[in-house]
This record gives C-alpha cells, structure tokens and sequence, in this order.
C-alpha cells in the first residue's frame, strides 16, 4: 500500500494491517481536518506533497519506528487533495505486544511524520486561503 | 586581451511546492548555476526580490537533492534534481 493516496482513509482498514496474535495492544491515531485554526473559521485544507520524496520519508518514519520499539508493526498512510472539516488526512496503527510502547510508537510516528514528511496544507476560509506550516511538536 | 574564460555552469531542475509553486507559477524549473553552487543559491536565483527584501518569507527552508534532505551548504551537481522545502503541512 502506498504511504500517501488522495483516496479516503479507512483507520479500520489500516488497524488490521498490524494484526498479530502477539500482540496486546493497537494504538491508532487519526488527523482529522478542523473546522478552525488559530481563531480563524476553516472550511478545508488543501494538501500537496513532493510524492517521490513523501514516500520516502514516511518509509523512514515506519523503519525508524520498527527499529526503536522491535516487536511492534506499524501501518501509516497521509491522504492529499482536498480535505473537508471532519475528514481523516492521516492514519496511523502501531501494535506492539503491551500498550506502553504502542502510545509511544505511535505519537513518535506522528510527531516525526510532521517534522520531516514534505506535505503541505493550504487553509481554505471562507473569504480566502494561507499556507499553513506546523508548529514544533 | 585573451576573452575571459567561461565561467562553469552547472544545470539543476528545481522542484517547487506550495507558495513557492504558487508565486513562479511552476512546479519543475530547470535553472543554471556556476559550478559549486550550493543548495541555498536556488533560492535567490529563481526569488531575487524576496531574498534581498528580507521579509522571511516563506518560512525557513529546507533543502532536498535526489529525494533526501541536504544541508544549505550542499554542493549542488550538474544534472541534481533540487528540492526548495519550505515549512511543513502535513498531519
């Protein structure tokens, strides 16, 4: 499966990618679009990425995760396009075989993703639009 | 008095994205640069205005050649695929 599609996100679908018999626990997180940034109403973000590269980065974010917290299995896959307020723009499953290294994995995953994934936003308002860059984790 | 000698250049295809795409109207744009250029000349050179103006935008920018992150100082080389990344969006 690729790690990025412009394609909705089944967080379900991406949960049972990491299903294993060994495994006590799955962690998942879900980025959802919101309907205000900053005070400022949001109708839609608008997502774009440099696909060869975003590809890349999110394979070094999976691999990064599988090698700090062995035994867990990670799934992770960020959706481009337009997004409307309440749709899922990422998705991301850890399981691991206890909860502590599930949570952990999973907002390192996320928090990492941000930092180093080239994706960008565009905030869509409803009398005009900004690009939007991430604050620090 | 012999002409100067050219002075070499290299050729670099920069990718751009989000409101640098959207300021010069392309995403690929192929540029020339002297020899030993680094990653940080590309952005002066294709945004002459915005450099010298000093406004800071778009945000502080990260560089990529073939795919990974390089450093500012990153010697570019004939034929590189450059990559202008300004802040990050996704999540």
């Amino acid at each position: 499966m690729p790690f990025v599609t412009r394609e909705p996100l089944d967080l379900a679908r991406i949960s049972r990618e990491v299903e294993s018999p060994a495994h006590g626990a799955v962690c998942t997180f879900a980025g959802v679009v919101r309907d205000h940034d900053s005070g400022q109403p949001v109708v839609a973000l608008e997502y774009e990425c440099y696909p060869e590269m975003a590809e890349r980065e999110m394979g070094r974010v999976r691999d990064d995760v599988l090698a700090r917290w062995p035994g867990c299995r990670i799934a992770l896959v960020h959706r481009v396009g337009r997004l409307l307020v309440g749709e899922v723009s990422v998705a991301i499953a850890v399981g691991s075989p206890h909860r502590a290294e599930a949570f952990e994995a999973c907002r390192h995953a996320i928090d990492t993703l941000k930092a180093t994934v080239p994706i960008w936003k565009k905030e869509i308002h409803p009398d005009g639009a900004a690009w939007k860059g991430n604050r620090p984790a | 008095m012999p002409a100067p000698t050219p002075r070499p250049t290299i050729r670099v295809v920069v990718r751009l994205f989000a409101s640098l795409r959207e300021r010069l109207g392309t995403d690929r744009i192929s540029l020339d640069l002297p020899e030993g250029a680094p990653a940080s000349a590309v952005f002066p050179a294709l945004f002459p205005a915005e450099a010298s103006s000093g406004t800071g935008w778009p945000g502080p920018l990260m560089y990529a050649v073939g795919h990974a992150y390089v450093t500012a100082e990153t010697p570019l080389a004939d034929g590189d695929e450059v990559a202008l990344i300004p802040p990050l969006g996704g999540g």
